[in-house]
Formats: C-alpha cells, structure tokens, sequence
C-alpha cells in the first residue's frame, strides 16, 4: 500500500525566516501543524479530539532539525511542508513524525520530531501520565505504521563527541522566566519555542565577549546545519529557568550545546539543544 | 505552612504563587493536601484518584525533597513548603 503522506503548502514571507534560513521555530510549528492535518486527513483524529475522545495527550521528548539546502526567503514564493512518515514506535509509547520541506521540487530542510504519549485522566487540568496508545486509537494506524522499536536519539552522540573531541571557547549562562507567549494551551512551555531559548542564549554569549578569540560572533553570519533537542521534564508559567551555553569548536565548525535547567523545579534539567553550523 | 501548586495546577486558586495553609492537626503531606482542597474543592478530582490517593501524574516535594504523602511535616507545618509538580517528561 502507498505511504500515507500529506503535504500543504504555504506562501514565503519575512516572519518565517532568518537572513539566511527558515527559523527553526517557523518550521517546528508548521510541522505540528501538518501533522495534525494528517491526523485528520488518515485518522479521522483532531488534536482535541485526541483528548476528548482518546483522553490520550503528548509531549515532545525529542527533534532535530536540518537544513538539507540553502534556502532563503528570496529563493522562491512558496514552500511545503509534509508529512512523509507517522510512526507509532516503542512499544506504542512513541510518535514519531518525519517532515521535509520542499521548495521548487527540492527537499531544502528535514524535521523529526518523537512525541511521548500521555494517558489522560479525564480531569479539567489535563492531568496525565506517560502511557501508550489506547487500543481503540491505534486501530487508525496500519500495520507499517507501528514499528516497536525504541526511536533513536541522536542527540547523546552528538553530546558525547563535543565533550570528547571538541575545544571548549566559551561558557555563558542566560536566565529566564518562562512568559505565557511561550506557552501552549496547558501553559506548559510550547515544544517550538526550545530554539528560539537556546538561539537567545547563543545571541547573549556572543553579546557579552569582550574578545571573540574563538570567532564566535562570526555565526551570527552563517547558516545553521543541525538542531538536536531533547526534552526533559515539563516546564511552566512563571517558572524561571537557566540555559547553560557552551561553544565548541570541532573540525574547523561551530557548535553550541545548551543545558535548560528548571530552577524552580529544584534546577531540575528540562532540556538540551546542540545547534550545529 | 506553605503549598506551591506548578503548571497546570496554577489556574485553579486564581494563579496564587504560594498558598497559606493553618497547621493545625496537619501531621503528614498528605493531611496538608487533604486540607488544601478544603478550601479548594475543585482540586480535589485533580490532585486525587478515586481511592483519595495522589495520583500518579503528580510529584510532592517538601521542602525541596521529593516525598510521598505519607511523610511527616514539622509540628503544626511551621516553615515547611510543599510543592505539587507535574511528573510527566518532556515538552
């Protein structure tokens, strides 16, 4: 049977981009979206009718993105974005989603992203706890869509070699409160929004050197190749949080690994980016 | 003594950062939780299963130690802190 895959299309405009590429932000939220056109399109699933009627939820535990080709908002007047491939995996726990963006028949960026699935209590604050795929839900999938398999998480390897052959540059740290604008519906922080704190984090690094021996402001000039994120624990309104900047250099490129630790939550780790240019 | 509903729990006492609670008769987390709801009914369904047992969802700290409801507060709760905390990971 033919991969059940959907594509939507979008006008190219200013908002969507950087002066060299797509934000990643831009991306990850049309992502979600064309996800959700999928669900309805295959499912016959909404976002809120997972809810109502699977009592089912998600949250983001992992994602990368990657600039295939360079793309800029002069390059064309409309893009795509599809969903290529819907994978239930690891033991029904796991979503994975994969995206490619095309423009002028070209994939110019990639974005996976694996969604751990909650089990929802019924209650009005969405309480919930990890869980699987409720019976009556993964009936909507075919069997080449269930794949149990743990997902892979590309990001620890990532990590483990900057440690291990990288030269450390420059270390920073950059607090913050975490503002409802950042929020989804459950005022827990939106999965998007993890690069633009991690960017933000990279900007004041690069703000605050006196001397850039390292060079680092020269990535304000450059595009980014790879976004690696990992998700950690939740993260809400009005907590204050801490994203713990290190800058590597590694075979001649830059790379930026971002520790966000929840400081309210006991500075309990809540995520991790490397951004890759 | 105080109690710090996170997140999701915020909305339901009108986003108050931090919630004063009398001590008295107060002995372990899970009598301060009891009282809470007292005064906040419509948490009762969210911060407690059917069997009147926090539910899984939910994290209790004391102090900034992770506990269960079964631990024992100060006399009369003076100086404790208590945290409610969503247990789910990711984002």
């Amino acid at each position: 049977m033919q991969a059940r895959t959907i594509k939507v299309s979008h006008p190219v405009e200013s908002m969507l981009f950087g002066p060299f590429q797509f934000h990643a932000h831009s991306l990850m939220l049309l992502s979600f979206s064309s996800m959700w056109s999928w669900g309805s399109t295959y499912l016959s699933v909404s976002f809120p009718g997972m809810i109502k009627e699977y009592h089912q939820g998600m949250v983001a535990v992992g994602a990368e993105v990657e600039y295939v080709e360079p793309f800029e908002m002069f390059s064309a007047d409309e893009f795509s974005v599809s969903v290529d491939e819907f994978k239930v995996r690891q033991g029904n726990s796991v979503f994975q989603v994969l995206h490619l963006i095309r423009a002028q028949g070209i994939v110019v960026a990639r974005v996976k992203v694996r969604w751990k699935l909650l089990e929802l209590d019924g209650d009005e604050a969405l309480s919930a706890t990890p869980g699987v795929i409720r019976p009556a839900f993964l009936q909507k999938f075919l069997p080449e869509e269930v794949d149990p398999s743990r997902v892979e998480r590309p990001l620890l390897a990532q990590l483990e070699n900057l440690k291990e052959h990288g030269q450390l540059c420059a270390e920073f740290e950059h607090d913050f409160t975490l503002f409802r604008h950042r929020c989804e519906v459950a005022d827990q922080w939106a999965f998007f929004e993890l690069p633009t704190l991690a960017s933000e984090s990279r900007e004041s690094l690069i703000d605050s050197l006196q001397e850039d021996p390292g060079e680092l402001a020269s990535s304000l000039g450059l595009a980014l190749n790879n976004i690696y994120m990992e998700w950690r624990c939740p993260f809400y309104l009005l907590e204050k949080g801490r994203v713990k900047t290190q800058a590597y250099r590694l075979q001649d490129k830059l790379y930026f690994a971002h520790h966000v630790f929840n400081l309210t939550r006991a500075n309990t780790l809540a995520a991790i980016v490397i951004e890759a240019f | 003594m105080k109690i710090k509903l996170s997140g999701n729990l915020a909305r339901f006492v009108n986003y108050k950062k931090e919630l004063q609670l009398e001590g008295d008769g107060i002995q372990t987390v899970g009598d301060a939780l009891h009282a809470l709801v007292v005064s906040y009914p419509v948490l009762k369904d969210i911060i407690f299963d059917k069997d009147r047992n926090v539910k899984k969802g939910y994290l209790i700290s004391l102090n900034g130690e992770k506990v269960d409801a079964a631990a024992q507060v100060s006399k009369g709760g003076e100086g404790d802190c208590i945290d409610i905390f969503t247990a789910i990971a990711g984002g």
